[in-house]
């Protein structure tokens, strides 16, 4: 587990008093998030606890009593929009990850055909992040004839709209390439001109 | 395709209408990337965005920082001309820049054309082909992610859908051959009434995927069904007594149960299968067109 480096500590503390700063941590499934945030949480970064999308995606599916159609997606997308909003501007200072940002909402779109809806345009307009650092997926398929699963295929098709949205966004991500969580918060925080919690101790 | 790709180094990125070729914007994985694919400046963007994507990840190490100088990223800055950006990319792959437009730059672009070929591959989508089967090396737990649970359910419904297809082709195909038997007739109108009811339940499956998951797909519910095998022609009417029959994981007695009443409906699924020209002397009275 990554611990928190002293100096890591402390230049989280001087950030705190200063401007807000939004850095968020997307990519498609099987990228590798989950073990990140976790170890973004382990070294004392702020960061967002769960990814909103998880719990309204189970109230609507637990609402409609199926799986969702093209219409309830739409709705699905505008209520985690909402809850992205909610989380960008409840931030007023320092430091802050964010697991998945509001252009993640154009990746969602995109992959069920949805035109992006004028409140995500709105709200990517407004509401701008620091960086963005886009993990690329932990399983590579070199050969695409290893691709057999549709699921596979579909993931990584998922994985390419999500940065598409981020580019259509005017957002130029940083691609963080397959590794350990802690190999990969020590490259975020290189970027970032923070000192690396996997040197703390 | 390399040549589109070359045509856009004169001006390097962003892409641009004026400097991007129909056939790059054409590709599957920009169509799919663009919010609006009927729109040429949405395809632009995508385009750009792929481009840039694939620039930043570009596979050779060697030669990445070189590849995106000479396409206008950093290193690079914007607005700078070919020669300039040449240069630039000359000195970060340490050749010298004759050397380098001759000999490295070429193999670059055809680098890049490969990766947006490679990349439209994996966006290619056929409804209408069964997944590939491939022996599992291990469980795959589905991550707790939107994404990931409707891509799981995706291929659930897609499972579904072509075990119901392979189900009614197996009936269909039982169907003929006892008819090339020469089979009791019994047998043989038994099992017409099995391929009806595996041919109805595929038609439900079909609907079902193509309403929740590929309403967009240019694939019709009788475009799927009809790749299971021939079945006599039925009217709107009757195909859709037969589906709702079969909704819901219908038992086969249950199917049989619900059209029972169904003498037209009966007579012309079995008359179509036995009063085909190899079995002309085959003709069923109105009793053996009841579907039991």
């Amino acid at each position: 587990m990554t611990t928190t480096n002293p100096a890591l500590a402390a230049a989280l503390k001087a950030a705190s008093t200063g401007d807000p700063r939004r850095y968020v941590i997307t990519g498609g499934p099987s990228s590798g998030k989950d073990d990140l945030i976790e170890a973004v949480h382990a070294a004392g970064i702020p960061c967002m606890a769960e990814e909103p999308g998880r719990e309204i995606y189970r109230k609507h599916r637990e609402r409609l009593g199926r799986h969702l159609l093209k219409e309830d997606r739409r709705e699905y997308s505008l209520e985690v929009l909402d809850a992205f909003i909610t989380e960008y501007t409840g931030h007023k200072g320092g430091i802050r990850f964010y697991n998945r940002g509001i252009p993640d909402g154009y990746g969602w779109e995109g992959f069920f055909g949805l035109r992006p809806a004028p409140q995500l345009e709105e709200a990517t307009r407004r509401y701008r992040y620091d960086a963005i650092f886009v993990l690329d997926p932990l399983d590579t398929f070199e050969d695409p004839d290893d691709i057999v699963w549709a699921k596979d295929r579909e993931i990584r098709r998922v994985h390419e709209l999500i940065v598409q949205g981020y580019y259509d966004a005017g957002y130029e991500p940083v691609f963080v390439a397959p590794d350990s969580a802690a190999a990969r918060l020590d490259f975020i925080c290189a970027n970032l001109r923070l000192p690396k919690p996997g040197r703390g101790t | 395709m390399v040549a589109a790709v070359g045509r856009l180094l004169r001006r390097g990125l962003p892409v641009t209408p004026a400097t991007a070729d129909a056939a790059l914007l054409d590709l599957r994985g920009i169509v799919a990337r663009a919010a609006d694919p009927a729109d040429e400046a949405s395809r632009t963007a995508a385009l750009d965005g792929t481009l840039r994507g694939l620039l930043a990840r570009f596979p050779d190490t060697r030669y990445a920082s070189a590849a995106r100088a000479l396409f206008g990223l950093p290193p690079a800055e914007p607005g700078q001309n070919l020669t300039i950006r040449r240069n630039l990319a000359a000195e970060q792959a340490g050749h010298e820049s004759h050397h380098f437009r001759k000999r490295v730059e070429p193999k670059l672009i055809e680098k890049i054309a490969w990766e947006l070929l490679a990349d439209a591959e994996r966006f290619t989508r056929s409804a209408m082909i069964a997944p590939r089967l491939a022996p599992a090396t291990g469980r795959l737990p589905v991550e707790a992610d939107p994404f990931a649970w409707e891509v799981a359910e995706h291929e659930e419904q897609l499972s579904r859908l072509w075990s119901a297809i392979y189900a009614a082709r197996a009936e269909l195909l039982a169907v003929e051959r006892l008819i090339s038997l020469q089979a009791d007739r019994k047998d043989i109108l038994r099992t017409a009434v099995t391929a009806a009811w595996r041919w109805a339940a595929a038609r439900a499956e079909a609907i079902s995927y193509t309403t929740a998951f590929a309403p967009d797909l240019g694939s019709s519910v009788d475009d799927l069904v009809a790749l299971a095998g021939w079945t006599p022609a039925l009217t709107s009417a009757q195909a859709s007594r037969l589906t709702e029959a079969a909704t819901g994981g219908a038992s086969r007695e249950q199917f049989v149960a619900a059209l029972h009443a169904e003498t037209g409906l009966g007579n012309a699924w079995t008359h179509g299968f036995l009063a085909r020209p190899t079995s002309p002397g085959n003709t069923p009275d109105e009793q053996n067109g009841h579907l039991s």
